[in-house]
Order: C-alpha cells, then sequence, then structure tokens
C-alpha cells in the first residue's frame, strides 16, 4: 500500500533535509490551543539543528517555548503577522539580534508566491488527513474549520509535512489541502488542546463604551451608501467590531437587505447573520468559534478560502478587492488616521497587523472602532507608536464621543452629515482624550530596530525599537 | 430635556469615567444604596471629584445623598454642593418637612460658597407609602423641587407586595406621582426598568410610563439609554403637527382671528402649549446630537 | 509636621481605580507601583505633593495604580488621609 506515512516527526524532519539556517513554516489556526510548534521545535532542538528561520502565520503566548530556542540559536529569525504579548515583551526586551519581519496576513502569502519569502520545510497541523496527506481542520476532536493560512505553505514549501492526530481512511474527501503538496505524514496523540483551539461561544461584549461605539458604526455603515443587496462585510472577533455586526444584523433583517458574503475571521454570530438571510456566504479563513467550525463542515454556502485568496495583493485578484465594508480595532490612532495594532502604548509588542491593513486598504469603507482613552492612557494621538496601517487606507474613526472622517473622504462626510450625523475633526478627539486623561510624557527614544512592519506590497512601513523591561 | 437618567454608582471609577458618553440627559451618582457602608467616604471624595473633572457631553448632574436620618447626610451635602450639581436627589422623601429640611440646608451652603440661591435644585425620591401619600404637599414644598421620582424597589417592599415585571403593584403610585408633580408644575420621573437583557420588557415598561404622563425614566444600565431617549423624544410626526399648529396660529394672528382652527379641529391654549414644548424639546435632542422617534 | 495618626488605605485594584496607602511619617516619601510610570510617574508624584501640601501632611504615600485619573488619584489620596486622621479602618 502506497503511503506517505512516517512514525515519528523527527524521521519526517530527517527525510526532508532540514538543515542549519533553512526556513520552516507554521499556520496558526489552533491558535492557543497549538501544541504542534513547540513539538516539532523540541525535536529539531535535541536534532541539533541551528540558525533556522521560523515563518509562522502568528505566534501565541502557547508558543512560549519558543523563547528559549531563539536563547540557544535553534532560532535565529522570526517571520510572522502577529505576536501576542506574552511573546511580543520579550521581544521587544531585545531578545533577537536580526529584527522580526512582520507582514499581513495579505503580504505572507504573496512573498512565499515570489520567492522573497522561501520556506523549506512546512507543517501543517491538521485536525484530519488521509495517509496521502489530503487534510482538512473540518473533522477529527480537534477540529478547527478552515485551514485557510496554510494553503500557500502547502503549496510553495520545498517539503510539505502534515501532522495530524486523526487519520482517516484514504481517500479523505472533502480536503482543504490535497495530497498534491504533502510529502509526509506524521500521526501524534494530539495535535492540540480543544478548549485553547475554538472557544466554545464568541462573547457579544457587555461593555457599555463598546457597545456606544459599535451602534454608532452600525448608523455609519447604514448611512454610507453602502447597506444594500449585495453588501459585502468583514468584521472582528470581539469588542465593538462583533458589536456591530450585531447591531448591522438588526437593520439588515429590518430594511431587508440581502448582502453577498461576510469574510475573514468567521464568529457563530457571522453564521447566524448567514442562516437568517443577511448575507448568502461566508468566506472563511479561520474559525474562531464552534459553531462557526460546525457550519463550514455542513454549510456549503459556508467557504474555506486560502490566505491568498482572502487579502494577497500579488494575486490577480483576492476577495479583499470586492469587500464594501471592514469594521477594525486600534490600539492607537493618530490625528492621520494612521493606526497602530502592533504595540501597546508604552512601545511594546503585543499584536500585529493580521488581517488589519489588508481589509483597510481592499474596502470601499473602513472604519476604525477606538475608545478615545483605555485607562488613563489617550488612544487618539498626534502620533502612533507605530504604523501599522497607514491613515490613507482608513475612512471613519469611531469613538464613544463621536465619529471622525478622514479629509480624502469628503464624498462621505458630507453623506453622514446629511444623514443627521455629527461629524467632529480628529484633532478634536484627540484634544478631547487628552483633556481627560492629561498630556502623556513623550516615552524615552526606543533602542535599536527589534522589528519591522512590512506593508502589504512589500515595502517597509516602519520599525520597532527595544524597550528594556522596567524594574 | 431630560427624557433619560443613569444611575451611576459612587465608587466606581471605571464606569463614571465612561458615563457621560451614554447619551444620557442626566446622569445620578449614588451615595445611597449602590455603596457599601464602609465606602461612604470615598464615595463621597470620588463624587465630589468628578463632578468638576468629567466630560459629560451636556448630561445634567444629580447626586443622590444619603437620606437625611443617616449621620452621612450634612457630610454629603457639604462635600457635593460646592460643586454645584444641577438637583440633589433626597431617597425616602416622605413629607414636605424632608424638603424644608434639605432646602434650608442648602440655602446655608450655598451661602457659604458663594453660589446663587437655589443654583441646586431638588429631586424628590418618593419610595415609601407615605410619600406617595403626600406626593403633592412634597412636590409644592419648595420652589427648589423641581421633580418627582418614583422608586418602585423600596416601595413594593414598603406596600408588603412583591415587585413584578408588568408593575400592577405601582399602577396607583405611578398615576398619583403623575398627578402630583403636574398639580404643582414640575416633572416626574418613572422607577428604573430593572431586567437588563429585557429589551422588550424595557420598552412596553417606558411606553407604559409615557402614556401615564411621565416626562422621562431613569435606568441602572447604560444599555437602556437608547430605548428610553426614544421612546420619550418626540416622533417627527408629533413634530410636523407642532409646526403645523403654530403655522396655522401665526396665520390667524395675521388675519386677525381670534379663534383658529387646523384639520377642522380648534386650536385651544392647552394645544398651543404643548406645540411649543415639542418644538423646543426636538431641538435640544437634535442639539445634542440625538435623533427623534 | 507629620500629622497622620496611623496607617490607612483607599481605594480598589479594579482597572481604572488606585490604591493607595499612606503610613505616617515625618518626610513625604512617594512610591509608585504603576505601568505608566514612563508617561505619568512625574505627574503622579507631583499630583500626590500638591494633597498633601494642601492638606500640610508629610506621609509615605504608596500609589498601586491600575490606569487611574489624576482627579480619581486626588480622590483616593484624600479618603486615605481622612481615614488616617479618624479612627481609620
Amino acid at each position: 500500500m502506497n503511503t506517505k506515512l512516517v512514525k515519528t516527526i523527527r524521521e519526517a524532519i530527517t527525510l526532508a533535509g532540514l538543515k542549519d539556517g533553512m526556513t520552516i513554516s507554521f499556520h496558526h489556526h489552533l491558535r492557543n490551543g497549538d501544541y504542534v510548534l513547540n513539538l516539532v521545535m523540541d525535536e529539531i532542538a535535541a536534532m541539533g539543528i541551528r540558525d533556522l528561520t521560523v515563518n509562522a502565520s502568528a505566534l501565541f503566548d502557547a508558543h512560549a517555548p519558543l523563547l528559549d530556542h531563539i536563547r540557544n540559536r535553534v532560532v535565529r529569525k522570526v517571520q510572522t503577522n502577529y505576536i501576542s504579548a506574552g511573546i511580543g515583551r520579550h521581544i521587544s526586551a531585545g531578545l533577537m539580534d536580526e529584527p522580526v519581519e512582520y507582514r499581513t496576513h495579505g503580504g505572507r502569502p504573496r512573498d512565499i508566491a515570489l520567492g522573497i519569502t522561501p520556506i523549506d520545510v512546512a507543517f501543517i497541523a491538521a485536525p484530519c488527513s488521509d495517509r496521502m496527506g489530503n487534510c482538512t481542520g473540518k473533522y477529527g476532536r480537534s477540529a478547527c474549520g478552515s485551514l485557510g493560512y496554510a494553503f500557500p505553505d502547502a503549496m510553495y514549501a520545498k517539503k510539505v509535512i502534515v501532522i495530524t492526530d486523526e487519520l482517516a481512511e484514504y481517500p479523505l474527501t472533502g480536503w482543504s489541502i490535497p495530497e498534491i503538496y504533502v510529502d509526509y505524514v506524521v500521526q501524534i496523540d494530539a495535535i492540540g488542546d480543544p478548549a485553547g483551539i475554538v472557544s466554545g461561544t464568541t462573547r457579544m461584549t457587555r461593555n457599555p463604551v463598546a457597545l456606544v461605539m459599535a451602534h454608532t458604526a452600525a448608523r455609519v455603515i447604514q448611512n454610507s451608501g453602502l447597506l444594500h443587496d449585495g453588501f459585502s462585510f468583514q468584521t472582528g472577533a470581539g469588542g465593538a467590531t462583533l458589536a456591530t455586526a450585531m447591531y448591522l444584523k438588526q437593520i439588515m433583517l429590518r430594511d431587508q437587505i440581502h448582502g453577498s458574503y461576510a469574510q475573514g475571521g468567521i464568529t457563530g454570530y457571522l453564521v447566524d447573520m448567514l442562516n437568517e438571510g443577511c448575507f448568502r456566504a461566508l468566506l472563511d479563513v479561520q474559525c474562531f468559534d464552534l459553531k462557526a467550525a460546525a457550519s463550514i463542515r455542513d454549510n456549503p454556502n459556508h467557504c474555506e478560502v486560502g490566505a491568498a485568496q482572502y487579502a494577497s495583493a500579488g494575486a490577480k485578484s483576492s476577495i479583499m478587492d470586492s469587500l464594501d465594508v471592514a469594521v477594525l480595532g486600534a490600539t492607537e490612532i493618530d490625528t492621520d488616521f494612521n493606526v497602530n495594532v502592533h504595540t501597546d502604548s508604552s512601545g511594546r509588542i503585543m499584536g500585529g497587523s493580521g488581517g488589519h491593513s489588508d481589509a483597510a486598504a481592499g474596502s470601499k469603507l473602513s472604519i476604525i472602532t477606538a475608545p478615545l482613552f483605555r485607562g488613563r492612557l489617550p488612544i487618539v494621538r498626534d502620533h502612533v507608536n507605530c504604523i501599522s496601517t497607514p491613515g490613507k487606507d482608513i475612512d471613519v474613526l469611531v469613538t464613544q464621543a463621536g465619529i471622525a472622517v478622514n479629509p480624502r473622504r469628503e464624498d462621505l462626510r458630507e453623506r453622514l452629515t446629511q444623514a443627521g450625523m455629527q461629524v467632529l475633526e480628529i484633532t478634536r478627539l484627540r484634544a478631547l482624550a487628552e483633556q481627560i486623561t492629561g498630556t502623556p510624557a513623550p516615552l524615552p527614544p526606543a533602542g535599536r530596530v527589534i522589528a519591522k512592519v512590512i506593508g502589504r506590497d512589500g515595502t517597509l512601513l516602519d520599525t520597532i525599537g527595544e524597550r528594556k523591561e522596567e524594574e | 430635556m431630560r427624557r433619560s437618567m443613569l444611575f451611576v454608582p459612587g465608587n466606581t471609577p471605571k464606569m463614571m469615567t465612561s458615563c457621560g458618553f451614554f447619551g444620557a440627559d442626566a446622569v445620578i451618582f449614588d451615595l445611597e444604596d449602590a455603596v457599601s457602608p464602609t465606602e461612604k467616604d470615598a464615595a463621597r471624595d470620588l463624587v465630589r471629584y468628578a463632578i468638576g473633572n468629567l466630560h459629560l457631553c451636556g448630561s445634567e448632574v444629580i447626586v443622590r445623598v444619603n437620606s437625611i436620618e443617616t449621620p452621612m447626610f450634612h457630610a454629603d451635602l457639604s462635600a457635593i454642593v460646592p460643586q454645584d450639581p444641577d438637583l440633589i436627589m433626597l431617597p425616602k422623601t416622605c413629607t414636605a418637612d424632608d424638603i424644608q429640611t434639605l432646602a434650608q440646608t442648602l440655602d446655608h451652603l450655598e451661602a457659604d460658597n458663594d453660589l446663587p440661591t437655589e443654583s441646586v435644585g431638588i429631586i424628590a425620591l418618593i419610595e415609601t407609602a407615605l410619600g406617595v401619600e403626600n406626593a403633592f404637599q412634597i412636590a409644592s414644598a419648595s420652589p427648589r423641587v423641581k421633580a418627582l421620582f418614583l422608586g418602585a424597589e423600596d416601595l413594593s417592599a414598603d406596600l408588603h407586595c412583591k415587585r413584578t415585571k408588568d408593575g400592577f403593584e405601582i399602577r396607583y403610585a405611578r398615576t398619583r406621582l403623575v398627578m402630583a408633580a403636574r398639580a404643582a408644575g414640575i416633572d416626574v420621573y418613572d422607577t428604573p426598568f430593572t431586567d437588563v437583557d429585557d429589551d422588550e420588557g424595557l420598552c412596553a415598561d417606558a411606553a407604559l410610563a409615557k402614556s401615564l404622563g411621565f416626562t422621562g425614566k431613569a435606568s441602572i444600565s447604560p444599555r437602556h439609554l437608547g430605548n428610553i431617549n426614544r421612546c420619550f423624544s418626540p416622533t417627527q410626526t408629533e413634530v410636523d403637527y407642532a409646526n403645523e399648529v403654530l403655522e396655522a396660529l401665526e396665520e390667524g394672528k395675521r388675519q386677525g382671528r381670534g379663534a383658529v382652527a387646523l384639520h377642522g379641529k380648534m386650536i385651544d391654549a392647552p394645544i398651543a402649549a404643548r406645540a411649543k414644548r415639542t418644538l423646543a424639546d426636538a431641538e435640544q435632542i437634535l442639539k445634542r446630537g440625538g435623533t427623534l422617534a | 509636621m507629620g500629622g497622620l495618626l496611623h496607617f490607612a488605605t483607599a481605594g480598589t485594584d479594579e482597572s481604572g481605580d488606585v490604591v493607595v496607602t499612606v503610613t505616617p511619617a515625618d518626610n513625604t516619601q512617594i512610591v509608585l507601583h504603576t505601568a505608566l510610570r514612563a508617561q505619568f510617574g512625574e505627574a503622579m508624584k507631583q499630583t500626590v505633593g500638591e494633597v498633601l501640601n494642601a492638606h500640610h501632611l508629610t506621609a509615605l504615600v504608596e500609589l498601586y495604580d491600575r490606569g487611574a485619573l489624576d482627579w480619581i488619584i486626588r480622590a483616593r489620596l484624600e479618603t486615605a488621609l481622612a481615614r488616617a486622621q479618624e479612627g481609620g479602618i
């Protein structure tokens, strides 16, 4: 019987010919429940391989053991689209000699396809696979739904290793990644902790400030001239962005508006909107909860999309190009509408672009929901600590104290004003934020560059400097 | 123009810093039931600072002090009145004497702090059977009294009855308070609807209050404010009608006619007054960035 | 100088609040526990100094800050100082 099954991760790594200085890749659909990245890195370290580049679509706190592999020079360089705070603060403190290369969810597949960031060995954590490597995230006890971010890795890496904890009989039907790309398949006990992979249900926020912003954001969409039959939409998975979907749903059902699709990371809330007729399709690159994971398995109108089709600026087109409205968050925004989602207000890494700048650039209307202040920190600033998404791609800022429209979008300002919405100058919102919080002292200058922020078109957008830990 | 009032516990910095952004026509900083006995001093200090420092987007400031028989009553007023709040809410108002006591204290504190006389108003919280029975005397006890406020939770306890969602047990108190307040020429506010997640129930409860003649309704959750504001705002139809009424009166005046009719109905003084009030309310709502119902 | 009778505290560890502790001392000393030292450390010290001076008090003051606005720090400090001069808690 023909098979690509090998017994252990180590055997697969050996067969793939991994050597010092090569590049390996991972995808993040198992999110904070992922075991695979740590298992593979431990094995590589034990084999004595060094100086690797790790290209991971995102890094979560569950991947903290990676920090030791960096210290021990198993890993020399990191390329990623998102780093959570627990790992980010070590990077900010100067852990790595080489700067982290940040890309966007669209920039990563672009640069992989163009050969700018070639991958030697891709590791694909698959909740279900057959012996030849036809695999998917839709089935299995670690089911995560979409495997979209792993598509470019499978297509372009020199060697592809599928790691699964549920081996299906050949042929697995309904695969996400077909066997044509796969070199080896390894079965292990568990690829992840189901509790950390998808949340049971995505909770709608009860934070009244987030709800005020969401209500306003929905009114902006309603009055934008874009909310009619065929409408397409992307929003986030929590806080004010998800709550915007809640208010938008009320409007769409009341006015009987039938949208075409919602896209991006998918929550159960968007599944409800699909099932109630607000949209004809969901285009899903990442499932956030059990309802989304079940829906992508059972509902043919809930489709998996790969990272390139989701967001790549290098593709002939992506679904971003047909997107009407994107609702996005920010850790800071400045008076030129530049948005920071990479660092906190102290300049320390705690996130990344993900699909933020792709959606901002692609959509006809990009809305940032951000509170004027968090704790004592003003969020609307003269300058952001890091430009994650350039202001030219942002159309509207929604805060709890009112909205501001990018001067580039005079047409939109007129529309909103005519609809009875009060539009403020962003400088007024900045002044109000500091009136409430007081003016923070400027941060001391940052140290050497510890991360580069590369825009979706491959140009360098900004750099992030070293910030030693306090006390 | 006070359609909605939001209760904000007096010892919660995070809620306080945000409470101006929820669209409440007034915020009520609570020093009474929402503050534990050991934190009364802390809440008093916090609310004292909050009044001068918070960004309230035009919301009026009301402070619910502790009731007259408590030792906190004078301490609360001494701390709060110098900050010149719009209104003091007096809990457990039972008699006109209670109002006189508060009014005299306010007289002294205003004088001591160089505030104009009667710059601080009173909103009487009626939450006992005795208070309901004395409602008109309370409403007309002092020119400082700007409104009556029904507190149904304490009242139902005092009545030895269960507080229910449809509120049959407070029907008499509601109509009695509206009657008393209107007879005294002041506003009257309805008790909060306490199920934060029941929007339908809230809307029905607010609609009932409006139909009985209440000026507005209080809330314990920011999430209720939108529906309350909508319920107590004039509708576009009402605004259009009010404009028609005033135009017809103008036209009548030009033609020197005493009696003016609109759509075959006589416009008398109350109709004219109501039309003016509707337009004034609508103007204020729009000025604050709100919308008509 | 001095003026405090005993140790006292005010405030909570909820976000947006601050726990202030005051201890009798002849010379004022201010200790900050805050994630916002770079942005607001100096402002916090100045605020504490102003409040102590206004009351003609000296004390060892510690702030365990959870992102409190300036007026919240002032209110919490005044509560703690009043408690330290009375029965306290």
